[in-house]
């Protein structure tokens, strides 16, 4: 324990970023744990270690990224950022191609030596974000003009997000909402981002278009079932009337750890319903804890952005915290019957290996911004002492 | 204003906006949990359970990979008439009906199926039970539930579409009546019998654990999907059983049963140097005169042996060095008085003095009694005796693996002094006073034929996981040496001339050199004075000088005649025949270049791979597996014999023309089709023509 506690004393940056992330890693070993007891049980011979090791493996490897990402100055990231873009796009191009499919959406590649799928969309997001951030950061001075900075910013918005959207609509669709919301924050003109809104519509329809003309590539079917499913049926289908059933009946204090019931009766229990696991086994009190983790971490990156100097940073942890906790209110809502079934999970605690990783990196990120901004801090409070003590020597 | 407070403005505007969605959500979740938990909780865990569904159950096979039984998928479907929703309903309706007026032409019109669907449904969603589980059809193949699986409404699948799919096994014996009652039967509700029994864990597999959901009226269905296909499966057994010679045995028992009329009667095959049971045939007497496999009596039916346990004791007095071949006996012409019971011999024949071996032959029962009786018919002695039995392996059970054999029934003169008398030595020695199962005989002869290695009769040789040997049963030893070498030959040489000059006459065959014993047991005797009542039996092995196979044949209650020579003896010689014409090591006079040097050429002969491959090896006829198809097909062209693969395919309806009836009905059945036959020989004509679908139904064909 001691240890532990000189490490954390050791770090640097946000400590309630720190705290955060430990807490999202451990629970999500335990919620991961119980989750996939039958699964475990029923594919594996009863062997409900597999996935817990290869859960902490995952979170172990992600503790690592966290450290790494955080250690490395965070202006290197806007560096990175065209190169990273410059694998992206083409990577997606490749995969809506040649794709590995997994529950019928060719959202994967499979990384030939280690044969493990890797979520290209995910990659994609982390350097869009960036992108974006680097982009706004640079153009700042002529931030409301039209042609020279909304234009080139949202070029390669709309393109990442539309080559996601085939396979992972509402992915896309929470990247897209996320980078509006950055460009906002960015200060971008009101009236673009609000023609940003329309022309979101507008891709909509264009892909129901699509949909309607190649139903091999476009999953439109899928998202017309769920949507007559959450509109037509107010008790919502089965899946959501396990998660309900799950929520209820951990009543406020839960089951305990291990003991969840529904897990059996959630198609997967382990990623798109973790949330009423959780609710379950951990009561009304462990569910309302996690969306308050969420919306903590949301101040805490506020607070970041109030103190960051540079706006590449603020934007940056700001984007980037926006898409966390926007993936993660997304998949809440969907065990809370808010939105339609999506097949999004909740960051980190959900079972899943490269999401687990990549969310892991936007961590390391933002607490690299955030150590920036706590060095610049106690610069400026040494630099306001010695201006002190110069006025008291004058 | 200032660039910082904007952005600052801005960005504490989007915190604002996503602390009201996470109060909203906050909201729902204790919506959720507190004022509509009642609710959902008791939803929770009322109508979804787990509960095991049963894997698939193995097969069991022959030696050659046969299958003897098997479990054939059948379907059931049904539609949950409230799951469609109403768009799709409506737009599917009438296509649906359509689609299955056609599918059904016997059934219901496409009027008649949309009436009874809208109906249902209007009833369910007016709240009447039974729309959620509405029957639509069963016993398909798992082809037509692909084709109605495409139709509209059911694509949509279970979830969207109602579509409920349910499959059910049945138990098939390929081979119908052939070792069925060895084989078994399988059923949850009487139990199972046979090697299905004995079995039973192996081929039961593991059980799965399902989702089920309860729907009204109080159904279980699987909540999703079932797997058809790939679902856990039990392991499979190979028996020991030969197809090939279980077909010949129980046609030469079934033959000889009807001559005689018997009340029943069985046949056992074992092969001499492993204890494996090449086929085992149990056929009795119903009461509409038909013969069928109702027990197994081979195994499980104990009675008296009669005249074939004379080897018994001849072998005990040899091994004794109470007598010799030569040592002379009085038969004082068949009849003589032990004690205060007389002994007849199976007819009186006025022979006096004759050696051992001719008593032997003859079958004299006075002869082996007196003899017997003189070596160990005395107090100090009678232990010996019993002795013998024990080594030769007589008092143990076999141990097979088939619930039912009972113990035999040796006296033992200290244990049973209360039912021991004087003359119970000399009706031992002819196999009476005595109980045991036609399988203890026949393992008492498979001992002697493999020259005094006893063996243990076994039945299963392999079990096969995922089609790969899994456990295998070595052949076992249980008694390294019953007697001496020079003992055995003496009883050898007693079997063999048996059969050339002594009671097994008729037994003696041209083609393959048998070595063996009558017996002729009276039975209820006991009942009444004047029975003649037998049972007629005729044990040994051959070929006498290599023994390969030993055989035994009993015949309970034969009418007309009851003689272990004249009743089993020929059916023993037929099996013995034809068995040995099977197996090409062991035919001793045929002639090869008889045949091959007339330039035989097969025209248009279509059958089982392996049988020709052994086949044309033999006839020299330079038959080379140029194929790993099982089932091909032999021409002529020119001078040159060709061979092509013969492609069976599950959905099409095989061509069999060119095959022998047995590869045919194999064939045909194993594809789930019912096969009706007409004529002898080779099958000329189908009524179904090939290629066209395989639905199960009924084929007839025309051999000639």
């Amino acid at each position: 324990m001691a240890t532990l506690e000189a490490t954390y004393q050791h770090l640097k940056g946000d400590k309630a970023i720190w705290f955060i992330v430990l807490f999202l890693g451990i629970f999500s070993i335990l919620a991961v744990y119980s989750a996939t007891g039958s699964m475990a049980y029923k594919m594996r011979d009863g062997n409900t270690e597999y996935y817990l090791i290869q859960q902490i493996l995952f979170i172990l490897l992600g503790a690592g990224l966290v450290y790494t990402c955080y250690r490395l100055d965070y202006m290197h990231y806007s560096k990175l950022a065209p190169l990273l873009m410059f694998i992206a796009v083409p990577l997606l191009v490749f995969t809506i191609g040649f794709g590995t499919e997994v529950n019928d959406a060719r959202r994967w590649i499979t990384i030939p030596w280690i044969d493990k799928t890797f979520q290209v969309s995910d990659f994609a997001k982390l350097a869009l974000i960036i992108y974006v951030a680097r982009s706004i950061a640079t153009k700042q001075e002529f931030i409301k003009d039209f042609n020279s900075a909304f234009v080139p910013i949202i070029i390669p918005v709309v393109l990442v997000c539309g080559l996601i959207a085939p396979a992972d609509f509402s992915g896309a669709g929470l990247l897209f909402v996320t980078c509006v919301l950055m460009m906002f924050i960015g200060r971008i003109s009101l009236k673009y981002v609000f023609l940003l809104v329309l022309m979101g519509i507008g891709l909509l329809g264009l892909l129901i278009v699509l949909g309607t003309l190649f139903p091999d590539y476009v999953r439109l079917d899928t998202w017309v079932n769920r949507y007559n499913e959450f509109m037509y049926n107010t008790d919502g289908g089965y899946q959501i009337q396990q998660s309900k059933i799950a929520i209820a009946s951990g009543e406020w204090i839960g089951s305990g750890p291990g003991s969840s019931v529904q897990r059996n009766y959630l198609p997967s229990p382990y990623a798109d319903f973790i949330y009423a696991i959780i609710c379950e086994e951990y009561g009304l009190l462990g569910g309302l804890s996690i969306l308050g983790i969420y919306l903590w971490l949301m101040f805490r990156c506020m607070s970041i952005i109030t103190e960051c100097p540079k706006t590449f940073g603020a934007i940056l942890a700001v984007g980037l915290c926006l898409n966390i906790v926007i993936h993660a209110f997304a998949n809440i809502a969907v065990s809370v019957h808010l939105v339609p079934v999506t097949g999004l999970t909740l960051p980190v605690v959900s079972m899943g290996g490269t999401s687990v990783l990549f969310t892991c990196i936007s961590f390391g990120i933002i607490l690299s911004v955030s150590r920036y901004v706590e060095n610049a801090k106690a610069q400026r409070i040494e630099l306001e002492k010695m201006e002190l003590m110069n006025a008291d020597n004058n | 204003m200032d660039r910082k407070k904007e952005l600052l403005i801005r960005a504490y505007f989007v915190l604002l906006c996503f602390v009201l969605y996470a109060l909203l959500i906050a909201f729902r979740v204790v919506n959720i949990s507190v004022v509509e938990g009642e609710k959902w909780r008791k939803k929770g865990g009322h109508n979804v359970k787990w509960m095991q569904v049963e894997a698939e159950r193995g097969n069991i096979y022959d030696k050659n990979g046969n299958l003897m039984a098997t479990s054939l998928p059948f379907f059931e479907i049904r539609m949950d008439l409230l799951v469609p929703r109403k768009d799709v309903f409506n737009k599917g309706i009438d296509s649906l009906s359509i689609c299955l007026a056609n599918f059904f032409p016997k059934g219901k019109s496409a009027a008649e199926w949309k009436s009874e669907l809208v109906n249902k449904r209007k009833d369910g969603q007016n709240g009447k039970p039974g729309s959620r589980y509405h029957f639509i059809a069963k016993n398909l193949g798992y082809d037509q539930v692909q084709t109605l699986r495409k139709y509209p409404i059911f694509r949509e699948g279970r979830s969207s579409g109602g579509f409920i799919v349910e499959k059910e096994s049945r138990r098939q014996k390929p081979f119908k009546a052939l070792a069925s009652r060895t084989i078994g039967s399988h059923d949850e509700k009487k139990g199972n019998r046979g090697l299905e029994k004995n079995f039973d864990t192996v081929l039961r597999g593991k059980s799965e654990q399902k989702l089920m959901k309860k729907i009204p009226p109080g159904f279980w269905v699987p909540v999703y999907e079932p797997s058809e296909i790939d679902n856990a499966k039990g392991d499979d057994v190979v028996t020991t059983l030969d197809v090939h010679f279980q077909d010949i045995v129980h046609e030469e028992l079934l033959g000889t049963l009807e001559q005689f009329s018997a009340e029943k009667g069985c046949a056992i095959l074992m092969e001499v140097s492993t204890g494996a049971i090449r086929a085992i045939s149990n056929l009795e007497r119903l009461k509409s005169g038909k013969y069928a496999e109702r027990w197994n009596h081979a195994i499980a039916t104990s009675s008296e042996p009669g005249s074939t346990l004379k080897l018994a004791s001849a072998l005990a007095l040899l091994e004794s060095n109470y007598a010799d071949m030569h040592t002379k006996v009085d038969l004082q012409g068949g009849r003589k008085k032990f004690f205060d019971i007389w002994m007849h011999d199976s007819e009186p024949h006025g022979k006096r003095e004759v050696t051992f071996k001719d008593a032997f032959i003859l079958s004299s029962n006075v002869g082996i009694a007196t003899l017997t009786a003189r070596a160990f018919n005395k107090k100090d002695r009678r232990e010996d005796f019993v002795n013998y039995y024990r080594k030769f392996g007589l008092t143990n059970k076999t141990d097979i693996s088939i619930v039912g054999e009972p113990l035999p029934l040796i006296k033992d003169p200290i244990k049973d002094k209360h039912n021991w008398y004087a003359t119970t030595i000399p009706w031992m020695s002819h196999g009476y006073e005595m109980m045991m199962t036609p399988l203890q005989i026949l393992s008492f002869y498979n001992a002697v034929a493999n020259k005094g290695k006893r063996m243990k009769p076994y039945l299963v040789s392999d079990i096969l996981r995922d089609g790969s040997e899994y456990k295998t049963y070595k052949p076992t030893v249980v008694g390294e040496n019953i007697a001496s070498s020079a003992s055995i030959d003496k009883v050898h040489q007693m079997l063999v001339e048996t059969v050339t000059r002594g009671t097994g006459k008729r037994v003696s065959s041209t083609k393959v050199e048998i070595a063996g014993k009558t017996g002729t047991t009276k039975v209820e005797y006991g009942k009444d004075k004047d029975s003649k009542k037998y049972n007629a039996s005729f044990a040994g092995y051959f070929p006498a000088s290599a023994p390969k196979y030993s055989l035994i044949v009993i015949v309970y209650k034969p009418k007309e005649s009851y003689y272990g020579g004249v009743v089993a003896g020929p059916a023993f010689k037929r099996i013995a025949e034809r068995v040995a014409a099977k197996e090409v090591d062991i035919q001793e006079f045929a002639d090869i270049d008889h045949i091959a040097g007339h330039g035989y050429q097969p025209t248009n002969v279509v059958g089982y791979s392996k049988d020709f491959q052994q086949l044309m090896s033999y006839l020299n006829l330079g038959f080379k597996k140029r194929t790993k198809s099982k089932w091909v097909h032999i021409d002529s062209e020119q001078d040159d014999i060709v061979i092509k693969n013969e492609k069976i395919k599950r959905s099409e309806v095989p061509d069999v023309r060119g095959m022998g009836l047995r590869d045919a009905v194999y064939v045909l059945e194993n594809l789930g089709m019912q096969v009706q036959v007409k004529g002898y020989g080779i099958v000329h004509n189908q009524s179904i023509k090939p290629g066209l679908k395989n639905k199960g139904q009924e084929i007839e064909l025309f051999l000639h």
